[in-house]
């Protein structure tokens, strides 16, 4: 009743609606179509062409069947590994006496916000089967001759990637589990329930939507993962979508534009029925945890396994961050990456990237592009989550899915897409070759995460709480304030670290809109790669995990004064 | 009257406009003078570049220095320089100056008519055969910055001197069966150019045999030779010669096989629609003067006009200038391409 009346009452429903259309149009569906005429057009933009289905065609063959099966296997694994590990690290972090938790939790996210340029090339010193340590270490302790670690194969493809995906399902999930009310697992347990039904009727059913939107994102992110699959894929003959687009628009004489835009639109076709049937599955529930009746959040009390949940935890952050890190740390500070001698020792490649001018004109870039850009897009990500999730407003369903578009679509096509699509913008629009369209092009490829961190907090908060301010005498705005952005801050605050970190790895679209003076710090680590200075980019690899740390730091101590649950 | 005077100022700024946007096509020695002063009052020259950026730092440094006009260097990969130039070319909003790209890319990006006519060069006569004429040289349009070329890299750790590979035919040893790794010659660049050489001259059956050999593919060439050093591989080929002074003091020799080296070439034009087409066209010359091609020399490259390195020690010299085998062109390249990938795919 009164959600229809605030529904009423907010400035203009159809304006606010259409003004995100027009927004979202612009940043998502303008370069997608520049992109669907690309997978339509014999020619890319601005050429003589023809209109034809010879990219669609290509798609139809016996070669792209076996790269869309090791793509979407690949993926699925991946994904359900993930997502189980993640699961468990957040419930341990979120409602279990697991001492350190606060450490712990900055740990175990670490991994994410590496650059996996930096991680592959430290497991294939670690894991490959000729001279790889774990390998050597192995057949020393042993005396096996036979190698068990082989990075370069479909399991190593799957391991590089759950070192992304675990903390990224991790982030999201861990401020879930610590805002659910324990009193319906209380009232669960009181009616004598045993713990492990608790768990699975009651908490994970509560965490349906979260979870469901989690897989989604990260099973999608897995077929448009790009790395793992060059890296340990490639060399050994197994290709996967992304490696099979790269390789049309790079390896060619040609770049083939039209088949790569085309496989892309197929890839996108099969991802929305994905998220339709997240939408069929989720409609007509609710999952509202966080309601106007207090709570204080209780952590389960484990005993003597607390010990066991904290080795867990400790484990995850050995194999994901001090195995491939400490290789990279130690390596730092030889003249090549996996050469261990006395008189390679060296702190050139610290000198070399502190005294390089455009590592600094690409930090400060990138810092600031990460600020401003990481802030827009969570601003944008909110008010349009609060508008999928706790409006009536027609045409709200049509925002939301407009906002996933970016997410769909692999980052290095989506990249084309923007250098055609702001390229075209009449020319009294200041776009082009400036540092705007880094910016916009940071705020498409952000918002989708930022929608679905959102989404998932407003959608456990009750409408009561709304209601109850409202009866109070509160306007809208405070409402908005007191209630909806105080209870999703965490939640604003996670997705602001994921999108921050986002537009720091950023590189496709990056290399393709930076221009001279607006080089960021992807387009500088891509320079020392060219140049064969890999341990340069370990360098800045470490640099920005350092950064990382703090930031994680400074966030959980923030949240931790402001709702005293970390 | 009054529509008069607005006629007269638009052409008056009409002609301006186009003094600044057209090069001050030298000819002849005589009008060099005008290019440079008028390079000089543009004061910036934009260039796009897929080369290994390390590559022209020395040569940019010194043109900026004895010149005074700033050069920005807007580096991607090659495909990335490609698609930006043509975009930016068909939507008018022309931003680069000059053109560096490899080979096969570079004459695409011509043939589509992205460079334009760079006129004439007091440097362009300095280049020596077999960088005179095509593929390299293609009239006015874009020439020769370096050439790279590729020979056998061998782990010293694993290939003892007597067994050393003297041949490309050697690759084809059964004692080298799973401990070669080649640039993956279904991509663009040095190993599909190798192997379409390969093709071309030594038959389809070489091929067919080097697949036998259970080879493993390197999409990065710096992957590659790391591989190769730390050993997880006996051979890695094609291994592009300059790399050798990046990876001093490791187990890695190069080769040249008796055939000889593959190779190609970094190529430079003037773009087409250039916003600052003189300093664009004194900074093409410039690269095939001797400072910039002796900094060429030095990194390791072959430079088109015989300048040899004065820092190069007696060892190295026979990797470094030693025989050219041969190049592929892009028609070529076309013809191997399809038989490669039904060999490979």
């Amino acid at each position: 009743m009164l959600r229809q009346r605030l529904d009423r009452l907010s400035l203009g429903p159809t304006l606010g609606v259409g003004a995100l259309l027009l927004l979202l149009g612009f940043l998502a569906v303008y370069p997608l179509s520049m992109l669907f005429y690309g997978s339509l057009h014999s020619t890319p933009p601005g050429m003589a062409g023809v209109f034809n289905l010879d990219g669609y065609a290509k798609i139809f063959s016996a070669h792209e069947a076996t790269v869309l099966a090791n793509t979407v296997v690949i993926s699925l694994i991946k994904t359900v590994i993930a997502l189980l590990v993640a699961v468990l690290l957040a419930w341990i972090i979120a409602r279990t006496d697991t001492p350190w938790r606060g450490t712990l939790e900055v740990l175990i996210t670490l991994p994410f916000f590496i650059p996996p340029i930096v991680t592959a090339m430290s497991w294939g010193m670690l894991g490959n089967p000729q001279v790889g340590l774990i390998n050597q270490a192995w057949k020393a302790m042993t005396g096996a001759t036979a190698s068990p670690i082989n990075v370069y194969s479909y399991a190593g493809i799957i391991w590089h990637m759950l070192q992304y995906s675990t903390p990224f399902l991790f982030l999201f999930i861990v401020d879930i589990f610590r805002a659910m009310d324990p009193s319906l697992e209380e009232a669960s347990r009181m009616s004598g329930a045993a713990r492990l039904r608790t768990f699975r009727s009651i908490t994970l059913i509560l965490m349906l939507p979260a979870l469901t939107s989690s897989f989604i994102l990260s099973f999608v992110r897995g077929i448009e993962s790009f790395e793992s699959a060059l890296f340990f894929g490639s060399p050994v003959g197994i290709t996967v979508i992304t490696t099979e687009i790269y390789n049309s628009i790079n390896h060619r004489q040609a770049p083939d534009y039209q088949y790569a835009t085309a496989l892309s639109f197929s890839i996108l076709g099969l991802m929305f029925l994905l998220v339709i049937c997240q939408w069929l599955i989720l409609r007509g529930r609710t999952f509202t945890t966080v309601t106007g009746k207090g709570y204080t959040p209780t952590v389960m009390q484990l005993g003597p396994w607390r010990w066991v949940t904290f080795a867990f935890c400790l484990l995850f952050f050995f194999v994901t961050v001090v195995l491939p890190v400490g290789q990279l740390i130690i390596g730092s500070f030889f003249r090549y990456l996996g050469f261990y001698s006395a008189e390679m020792l060296t702190l050139d490649h610290y000198r070399s990237v502190f005294g390089n001018s455009e590592f600094w004109r690409g930090f400060r870039n990138t810092m600031l592009l990460g600020l401003l850009g990481a802030t827009a897009t969570m601003v944008l990500g909110s008010i349009v989550a609060y508008v999928s999730a706790r409006t009536t407003w027609r045409g709200r369903r049509l925002i939301d899915a407009i906002a996933w578009l970016p997410w769909m679509m692999p980052g290095m096509v989506l990249g084309i897409g923007f250098l055609w699509a702001f390229a075209m913008l009449p020319h009294a629009i200041p776009i082009y070759g400036t540092v705007w369209a880094l910016l916009l092009a940071y705020v498409a490829l952000g918002t989708p995460v930022s929608v679905r961190v959102m989404n998932g907090a407003y959608a456990q908060l009750s409408f009561d709480l709304e209601e109850c301010s409202r009866v109070h005498g509160a306007t809208w705005f405070q409402t908005m304030w007191r209630i909806l952005v105080a209870l999703a801050w965490p939640s604003f605050a996670v997705g602001w670290i994921l999108t921050f970190f986002g537009i720091m790895r950023e590189l496709s679209a990056s290399v393709l809109l930076y221009s001279v003076g607006s080089e960021v710090l992807s387009v500088v680590l891509l320079k020392l790669w060219t140049n064969g200075a890999a341990e340069q980019v370990s360098v800045i690899g470490l640099m920005m995990m350092l950064l990382v740390v703090v930031f994680r730091a400074l966030q959980l101590r923030f949240l931790n004064r402001q709702i005293g649950v970390v | 009257m009054f529509n008069v005077k607005i006629a007269g100022a638009l052409l008056g700024i009409i002609a301006a406009a186009m003094a600044v946007a057209m090069p001050a096509q030298a000819q002849n020695a005589a009008d060099w003078e005008k290019v440079v002063a008028a390079a000089k009052k543009e004061g910036k020259v934009v260039v796009y570049s897929g080369a290994a950026p390390a590559s022209l730092k020395k040569a940019v440094e010194m043109f900026e220095k004895s010149t005074g006009i700033t050069v920005e260097i807007l580096i991607g990969r090659g495909a990335e320089i490609r698609e930006r130039v043509r975009t930016e070319r068909s939507f008018g909003r022309n931003i680069g100056d000059v053109l560096v790209n490899g080979l096969s890319t570079a004459i695409g990006q011509m043939n589509a008519g992205d460079t334009q006519p760079h006129g004439y060069l007091p440097n362009a006569g300095k280049l020596v055969p077999p960088f005179t004429t095509a593929p390299f040289n293609n009239g006015d349009m874009i020439l020769p910055v370096y050439a790279t070329s590729w020979a056998i890299a061998v782990n010293t750790n694993l290939v003892k001197p007597g067994e050393e590979p003297k041949s490309w035919h050697d690759l084809l040893d059964p004692k080298w069966k799973g401990k070669i790794i080649v640039d993956n010659p279904l991509s663009n660049g040095g190993g599909q150019a190798t192997f379409a050489i390969f093709l071309e001259k030594f038959g389809r059956e070489f091929i067919e045999k080097m697949k036998a050999q259970q080879l493993t593919f390197s999409d990065q060439y710096t992957i590659g030779q790391q591989r190769l050093a730390r050993g997880e591989f006996a051979i890695y080929a094609p291994f592009i010669v300059s790399e050798t002074y990046n990876l001093k003091g490791l187990p890695v020799k190069g080769i040249v096989p008796i055939e000889g080296k593959t190779y190609s070439s970094q190529m430079i034009g003037m773009l087409a629609g250039a916003p600052h087409p003189n300093a664009a066209h004194v900074f093409i010359n410039y690269i095939f003067g001797d400072e910039a091609q002796a900094s060429f020399a030095d990194l390791g490259y072959t430079s088109p006009t015989g300048r040899v390195s004065t820092t190069i020690t007696e060892d190295l010299k026979p990797l470094m200038y030693g025989k050219l085998f041969d190049i592929i062109t892009e028609d070529r390249l076309s013809k191997a391409v399809p038989i490669l990938e039904s060999i490979f795919k």
